[in-house]
């Protein structure tokens, strides 16, 4: 069975980055019609994704979206086209959970 | 034949009722307000002796002509200045120091309009005239405009310089677009120098460089399109880059991503690092205002930044006492460069602290952002 690429990036998210929260939203449709995708018929382009990892502790948010872009290399490579990320430290996200 | 340059209240004004008099040496008019369009209206030519026709128009009677209207000196401290400029819909006159009336402007809200003159023109900003039109329509408002107008025309037989056609003192200029950066002078040109080095270069010379899906007027991708209207709004000089431009930046986008190993557009550089996409600028917009993070990025580049130590002597206790550095770092806006900030080797603590200071009161002065206001509170 081809397993859809929001559930790869899942199971490669949560492998490499460790991920104690992890939230996948194909968006693609939102997409289709804008210049860049003329010609793309992959369907699953566009993501959003919210991850939490203590990986990303320490690191400021252009490293962390680059872990996130490096373990999703190969779909990258295959026809994901765009990602909107939201990167947190197990931390950050308590304190937002702690504000509300 | 006179024309008069209305930069509009709203963005398609129809003013064609507006059929004012001018005098004979047919100058012509503009009002200030803050809008960008300059329409151009025609105007009949009219004799200097002017003879107002009754109008239909019913012109509210909150302000009073421009004779018993009250001189204000512009006043200079912020305090005062808000408390005596109000921030309502009406006309106002500038006059200058030999109490000459310089201009009749229109606005939306007189206080920001007459601050903004001050600010462009002090030398000749000395008082103002302050009418509020109760009822904020942009016919009310034009309407009491032009009674001013009249007035002083009739009065003088002059219209007020500012107001003259092809002054440009009172009239706030949209702002240029620039034209998008092309990285290439063609595809069919061949390069003396790899493309990586071209890219590298063109970072590290300007401040801020988006690389964009479509021209800067006229994006091609939302996200291209919301970086923009960000680095627009926060008043940001930058450059732009079309990565979609095959003709000028053949080859760009592929290149680009493997130097700056980031996958996807649009990407944003500052001072030669890349800052992030999309995401990350949102959120540098929403947390502090991008101007601050400039700022942080430019501390982040100097050679000189204070060890961990150096950060509890003297004289730097005295700023950490008053919450800097940890205004710095804690303001959460910095914490992704703590360790950056502590990696670096030595500091000139004075020139340090002139400098941020001298940076949040230029960004406060140009209230480019709230967070510069955070900043300049702990430092000042």
């Amino acid at each position: 069975m081809i397993l859809s690429r929001a559930n790869r990036m899942k199971t490669k998210l949560q492998s490499s980055l460790e991920a104690s929260f992890l939230e996948i939203e194909d968006v693609s449709h939102q997409h289709a019609g804008h210049a860049a995708m003329k010609g793309n018929t992959a369907g699953e382009t566009h993501f959003n994704v919210k991850i939490v990892s203590p990986k990303f502790d320490g690191l400021n948010p252009v490293k962390r979206h680059r872990l996130v872009y490096d373990a999703l290399a190969e779909e990258l490579q295959s026809g994901l086209h765009a990602l909107s990320i939201v990167a947190k430290t197990p931390q950050e996200e308590e304190v937002v959970a702690a504000k509300k | 034949m006179a024309t008069i340059n209305l930069s509009s209240l709203q963005t398609s004004p129809s003013l064609h009722f507006l059929s004012l008099c001018s005098s004979q040496n047919t100058p012509t008019l503009s009002f200030y307000s803050h809008s960008k369009p300059f329409p151009t209206f025609s105007l009949k030519p009219f004799t200097a002796t002017v003879k107002f026709k009754p109008r239909s128009f019913v012109i509210p009677a909150a302000f009073k002509p421009l004779a018993e209207t009250e001189l204000v000196t512009v006043p200079l401290t912020e305090n005062e200045f808000n408390s005596k400029m109000p921030s309502d819909c009406g006309i106002y006159a500038v006059y200058d120091k030999n109490n000459d009336l310089q201009f009749i402007g229109i606005s939306r809200n007189i206080g920001a309009s007459v601050f903004s003159h001050l600010k462009s023109v002090p030398e000749l900003c000395n008082s103002v005239k302050v009418g509020v039109v109760d009822e904020p329509d942009k016919a009310s408002l034009t309407e009491a405009w032009k009674s001013w107008m009249e007035e002083h025309i009739k009065a003088t037989g002059k219209v007020p310089p500012g107001n003259e056609s092809g002054n440009v003192t009172w009239v706030r200029q949209p702002p240029k677009k620039k034209a998008d950066l092309r990285l290439t002078p063609g595809r069919h040109v061949q390069l003396a120098v790899p493309l990586e080095e071209l890219i590298d270069q063109l970072v590290k010379e300007n401040k801020v460089v988006a690389f964009i899906k479509g021209s800067r007027s006229a994006p091609m991708c939302g996200f291209s399109q919301r970086v923009i209207g960000i680095l627009e709004s926060e008043g940001v000089d930058y450059e732009s880059v079309d990565v979609l431009d095959e003709e000028y930046n053949s080859g760009l986008r592929e290149t680009l991503k493997k130097y700056s190993n980031w996958p996807t557009f649009p990407q944003i550089f500052m001072n030669g690092e890349l800052v992030g996409g999309c995401d990350i600028l949102t959120s540098m917009h929403e947390k502090a205002g991008i101007v601050v993070h400039m700022f942080l990025f430019a501390i982040l580049n100097l050679t000189v930044m204070p060890t961990s130590s150096s950060w509890s002597n003297p004289p730097f206790l005295g700023a950490k006492n008053c919450g800097m550095p940890l205004a710095l770092v804690d303001a959460r806006i910095a914490s992704p460069y703590r360790g950056q900030l502590e990696d670096r080797k030595k500091l000139d603590v004075n020139i340090f602290l002139l400098v941020f200071r001298s940076v949040c009161k230029t960004l406060l002065e140009a209230r480019l952002c709230s967070g510069a206001k955070r900043l300049i509170h702990v430092v000042a």
